[in-house]
Protein backbone atom coordinates (compact mmCIF):
# COMPACT_ATOMS: atom_id res chain seq x y z
CA UNK A 1 0.00 0.00 0.00
CA UNK A 2 1.36 3.73 -0.58
CA UNK A 3 2.12 5.77 2.09
CA UNK A 4 0.01 8.16 3.34
CA UNK A 5 0.08 11.70 4.53
CA UNK A 6 -2.62 14.08 5.88
CA UNK A 7 -3.35 17.39 4.26
CA UNK A 8 -5.62 20.31 5.54
CA UNK A 9 -6.67 23.53 3.48
CA UNK A 10 -9.37 25.97 4.27
CA UNK A 11 -12.40 25.69 1.33
CA UNK A 12 -14.84 27.58 0.48
CA UNK A 13 -18.46 26.95 2.10
CA UNK A 14 -19.87 26.16 -1.43
CA UNK A 15 -17.17 24.19 -2.31
CA UNK A 16 -17.41 21.72 0.92
CA UNK A 17 -20.87 21.66 0.49
CA UNK A 18 -20.70 20.13 -3.25
CA UNK A 19 -18.06 17.97 -1.87
CA UNK A 20 -20.30 16.54 1.24
CA UNK A 21 -23.59 16.35 -1.48
CA UNK A 22 -21.42 14.15 -3.78
CA UNK A 23 -19.69 11.83 -1.31
CA UNK A 24 -23.50 11.31 0.37
CA UNK A 25 -24.54 10.34 -3.35
CA UNK A 26 -22.10 8.34 -4.29
CA UNK A 27 -20.64 6.56 -1.55
CA UNK A 28 -16.96 7.73 -2.22
CA UNK A 29 -14.38 8.71 0.61
CA UNK A 30 -13.77 11.86 0.64
CA UNK A 31 -10.28 11.56 0.89
CA UNK A 32 -10.05 9.69 -2.81
CA UNK A 33 -12.50 12.42 -4.32
CA UNK A 34 -9.90 14.79 -3.29
CA UNK A 35 -6.92 12.68 -4.43
CA UNK A 36 -8.45 12.18 -7.57
CA UNK A 37 -9.42 15.48 -8.23
CA UNK A 38 -5.87 16.73 -6.89
CA UNK A 39 -4.11 14.40 -9.42
CA UNK A 40 -6.81 15.37 -12.63
CA UNK A 41 -6.30 18.83 -11.53
CA UNK A 42 -2.33 18.58 -11.45
CA UNK A 43 -2.42 16.49 -14.92
CA UNK A 44 -4.21 19.00 -16.56
CA UNK A 45 -1.80 21.67 -15.77
CA UNK A 46 0.85 19.09 -17.17
CA UNK A 47 -0.85 19.00 -19.94
CA UNK A 48 -2.34 22.71 -20.43
CA UNK A 49 1.09 26.02 -19.28
CA UNK A 50 -0.68 27.31 -15.96
CA UNK A 51 -0.98 30.68 -17.89
CA UNK A 52 -3.61 28.93 -20.30
CA UNK A 53 -5.56 27.29 -17.82
CA UNK A 54 -9.30 28.47 -17.64
CA UNK A 55 -10.41 28.00 -13.82
CA UNK A 56 -13.51 26.41 -13.63
CA UNK A 57 -14.96 28.53 -11.04
CA UNK A 58 -15.50 31.78 -10.42
CA UNK A 59 -15.60 33.50 -6.69
CA UNK A 60 -16.80 36.99 -6.24
CA UNK A 61 -17.71 38.84 -3.18
CA UNK A 62 -20.30 39.48 -1.04
CA UNK A 63 -21.16 42.66 -2.43
CA UNK A 64 -20.31 41.93 -6.37
CA UNK A 65 -22.27 38.85 -6.01
CA UNK A 66 -25.35 40.66 -4.76
CA UNK A 67 -24.79 43.55 -8.13
CA UNK A 68 -24.73 40.41 -9.89
CA UNK A 69 -27.67 38.93 -8.81
CA UNK A 70 -29.54 41.89 -9.26
CA UNK A 71 -28.23 42.59 -12.78
CA UNK A 72 -29.52 38.46 -13.89
CA UNK A 73 -33.27 39.11 -11.92
CA UNK A 74 -33.58 42.24 -13.50
CA UNK A 75 -31.69 42.05 -16.74
CA UNK A 76 -31.28 44.89 -18.74
CA UNK A 77 -33.14 44.79 -22.25
CA UNK A 78 -31.03 44.31 -25.35
CA UNK A 79 -28.74 46.89 -26.49
CA UNK A 80 -28.79 48.72 -29.81
CA UNK A 81 -26.14 46.57 -31.04
CA UNK A 82 -27.31 43.85 -29.49
CA UNK A 83 -30.78 44.06 -31.40
CA UNK A 84 -28.53 44.55 -34.50
CA UNK A 85 -26.46 41.86 -34.33
CA UNK A 86 -29.93 39.86 -34.00
CA UNK A 87 -31.28 41.38 -36.85
CA UNK A 88 -28.46 40.85 -39.78
CA UNK B 1 -19.70 31.56 -47.25
CA UNK B 2 -18.72 31.94 -44.00
CA UNK B 3 -19.55 29.14 -41.66
CA UNK B 4 -19.34 29.12 -37.59
CA UNK B 5 -19.02 25.58 -35.98
CA UNK B 6 -17.10 23.84 -33.50
CA UNK B 7 -13.49 22.96 -34.01
CA UNK B 8 -12.50 19.73 -35.67
CA UNK B 9 -9.28 17.89 -35.24
CA UNK B 10 -8.36 18.14 -39.13
CA UNK B 11 -8.56 22.05 -39.26
CA UNK B 12 -5.58 23.59 -40.10
CA UNK B 13 -4.83 25.58 -37.09
CA UNK B 14 -1.14 26.63 -37.90
CA UNK B 15 -1.50 29.34 -40.92
CA UNK B 16 -3.78 31.36 -38.18
CA UNK B 17 -2.55 34.51 -36.92
CA UNK B 18 -4.48 37.25 -34.99
CA UNK B 19 -1.20 39.32 -34.42
CA UNK B 20 -2.01 38.32 -30.77
CA UNK B 21 1.16 36.10 -30.07
CA UNK B 22 -1.00 34.69 -26.71
CA UNK B 23 -3.57 33.74 -28.28
CA UNK B 24 -1.92 32.20 -31.95
CA UNK B 25 -0.26 29.77 -29.18
CA UNK B 26 -3.65 28.90 -27.55
CA UNK B 27 -5.17 28.35 -30.45
CA UNK B 28 -2.35 26.06 -32.62
CA UNK B 29 -1.31 24.76 -29.46
CA UNK B 30 -3.96 23.89 -27.15
CA UNK B 31 -6.96 24.27 -28.10
CA UNK B 32 -7.34 20.81 -29.65
CA UNK B 33 -6.40 18.76 -27.00
CA UNK B 34 -8.77 21.41 -24.44
CA UNK B 35 -11.53 20.36 -26.83
CA UNK B 36 -10.41 16.58 -27.97
CA UNK B 37 -8.52 14.90 -24.89
CA UNK B 38 -9.38 16.93 -21.93
CA UNK B 39 -13.04 17.77 -22.87
CA UNK B 40 -12.38 21.36 -20.79
CA UNK B 41 -13.74 23.65 -23.37
CA UNK B 42 -14.72 23.96 -26.90
CA UNK B 43 -13.63 26.20 -29.71
CA UNK B 44 -15.41 27.56 -32.14
CA UNK B 45 -14.28 28.70 -35.56
CA UNK B 46 -15.05 31.27 -38.30
CA UNK B 47 -14.54 28.88 -41.79
CA UNK B 48 -14.47 30.28 -44.91
CA UNK B 49 -13.40 27.37 -47.36
CA UNK B 50 -10.72 25.61 -45.33
CA UNK B 51 -9.09 28.71 -43.94
CA UNK B 52 -9.63 29.25 -39.93
CA UNK B 53 -10.82 33.02 -40.07
CA UNK B 54 -11.43 33.66 -36.21
CA UNK B 55 -11.68 31.75 -33.12
CA UNK B 56 -13.93 31.79 -29.73
CA UNK B 57 -13.02 29.37 -26.55
CA UNK B 58 -15.77 28.44 -24.90
CA UNK B 59 -16.31 26.59 -21.20
CA UNK B 60 -19.00 26.11 -18.73
CA UNK B 61 -18.26 28.13 -15.32
CA UNK B 62 -19.74 28.69 -12.31
CA UNK B 63 -20.01 31.85 -10.18
CA UNK B 64 -19.78 31.38 -6.09
CA UNK B 65 -20.36 34.43 -3.88
CA UNK B 66 -18.76 34.71 -0.74
CA UNK B 67 -21.25 34.75 2.29
CA UNK B 68 -24.51 35.25 0.12
CA UNK B 69 -27.14 37.87 1.64
CA UNK B 70 -29.50 36.42 2.94
CA UNK B 71 -31.98 38.68 1.37
CA UNK B 72 -30.48 37.12 -1.99
CA UNK B 73 -30.72 33.22 -0.58
CA UNK B 74 -34.86 33.73 -0.57
CA UNK B 75 -34.34 34.88 -4.15
CA UNK B 76 -31.82 32.42 -5.65
CA UNK B 77 -30.53 29.08 -4.40
CA UNK B 78 -27.35 29.29 -1.88
CA UNK B 79 -24.93 27.28 -4.54
CA UNK B 80 -22.88 28.33 -7.96
CA UNK B 81 -24.30 29.95 -10.33
CA UNK B 82 -24.08 28.08 -13.52
CA UNK B 83 -22.89 30.65 -16.62
CA UNK B 84 -21.35 30.04 -20.07
CA UNK B 85 -17.30 31.75 -19.92
CA UNK B 86 -16.04 33.38 -23.27
CA UNK B 87 -12.52 32.77 -22.40
CA UNK B 88 -10.67 33.52 -25.63
CA UNK B 89 -11.98 35.36 -29.02
CA UNK B 90 -9.73 36.14 -31.62
CA UNK B 91 -10.19 37.46 -35.11
CA UNK B 92 -7.32 36.74 -38.49
CA UNK B 93 -5.53 39.94 -38.85
CA UNK B 94 -6.18 38.49 -42.63
CA UNK B 95 -9.97 38.69 -41.57
CA UNK B 96 -10.47 42.06 -39.74
CA UNK B 97 -13.57 44.15 -40.71
CA UNK B 98 -15.58 41.83 -42.23
CA UNK B 99 -17.66 41.12 -38.90
CA UNK B 100 -15.83 37.82 -37.77
CA UNK B 101 -16.32 38.78 -34.18
CA UNK B 102 -19.82 39.17 -34.26
CA UNK B 103 -20.55 36.59 -35.75
CA UNK B 104 -18.74 34.43 -33.30
CA UNK B 105 -20.08 36.33 -30.72
CA UNK B 106 -23.73 35.57 -31.88
CA UNK B 107 -22.72 32.12 -31.54
CA UNK B 108 -21.75 32.33 -28.47
CA UNK B 109 -24.98 33.94 -27.20
CA UNK B 110 -27.10 31.08 -28.88
CA UNK B 111 -24.68 28.30 -27.27
CA UNK B 112 -25.54 30.70 -23.69
CA UNK B 113 -29.31 29.94 -24.60
CA UNK B 114 -29.17 26.40 -25.68
CA UNK B 115 -27.17 25.64 -22.12
CA UNK B 116 -29.66 27.27 -20.23
CA UNK B 117 -31.91 24.91 -21.91
CA UNK B 118 -30.09 21.95 -20.64
CA UNK B 119 -28.27 22.31 -18.90
CA UNK B 120 -28.71 25.97 -16.61
CA UNK B 121 -26.80 29.67 -17.59
CA UNK B 122 -27.46 32.83 -16.06
CA UNK B 123 -25.07 34.53 -17.85
CA UNK B 124 -22.35 35.09 -20.22
CA UNK B 125 -19.07 35.69 -19.15
CA UNK B 126 -16.22 37.24 -20.27
CA UNK B 127 -12.45 37.31 -20.08
CA UNK B 128 -11.75 40.69 -22.20
CA UNK B 129 -8.76 42.25 -23.43
CA UNK B 130 -8.46 45.86 -22.00
CA UNK B 131 -8.62 47.03 -25.91
CA UNK B 132 -11.64 45.10 -26.47
CA UNK B 133 -13.67 46.26 -23.30
CA UNK B 134 -15.49 48.92 -25.59
CA UNK B 135 -16.67 46.17 -27.93
CA UNK B 136 -18.14 44.28 -25.18
CA UNK B 137 -19.85 47.01 -23.22
CA UNK B 138 -22.32 48.17 -26.70
CA UNK B 139 -23.64 44.25 -26.03
CA UNK B 140 -24.59 45.00 -22.65
CA UNK B 141 -21.37 43.59 -21.09
CA UNK B 142 -20.13 45.53 -17.16
CA UNK B 143 -17.55 44.54 -15.77
CA UNK B 144 -17.46 43.56 -12.28
CA UNK B 145 -14.27 41.82 -9.47
CA UNK B 146 -13.23 38.43 -9.40
CA UNK B 147 -11.77 36.88 -5.65
CA UNK B 148 -10.72 34.25 -8.23
CA UNK B 149 -10.67 32.52 -10.92
CA UNK B 150 -9.05 35.05 -13.44
CA UNK B 151 -7.45 34.13 -16.29
CA UNK B 152 -3.31 34.07 -16.65
CA UNK B 153 -3.24 36.40 -19.93
CA UNK B 154 -1.25 38.89 -19.66
CA UNK B 155 -2.19 42.09 -19.50
CA UNK B 156 -4.94 40.67 -17.18
CA UNK B 157 -8.34 40.50 -18.80
CA UNK B 158 -11.13 42.29 -17.56
CA UNK B 159 -13.97 40.17 -16.18
CA UNK B 160 -17.24 41.33 -17.98
CA UNK B 161 -20.94 39.92 -17.38
CA UNK B 162 -23.84 39.75 -19.54
CA UNK B 163 -27.00 37.72 -17.96
CA UNK B 164 -28.71 35.69 -20.02
CA UNK B 165 -32.04 37.96 -19.94
CA UNK B 166 -30.43 40.56 -21.47
CA UNK B 167 -29.66 38.33 -25.19
CA UNK B 168 -32.18 37.69 -27.47
CA UNK B 169 -33.13 34.58 -28.71
CA UNK B 170 -32.68 33.53 -32.50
Amino acid sequence: MTNTTQISANISTETRQLLERYVAAHGAKKSHLIETALLHHLSALDAIPADLVIPPVIHVSRETGKTILDRIQTPAPPTAAMRELFND
Amino acid sequence: MIEIRPLRPDDDRQAFSSGDADLDRFFRKYAGQNQFRLHIGTTYVAVRDVEILGFATLTATSITIADLPKTARKRLPNYPLPALRLARLAVAESARGQGIGKLLLRTVFNVAHEMAERTGCVAVVVDAKPTAVGFYEQYGFGAFEMISGELGDRPSPIPMILPLGSIPRE
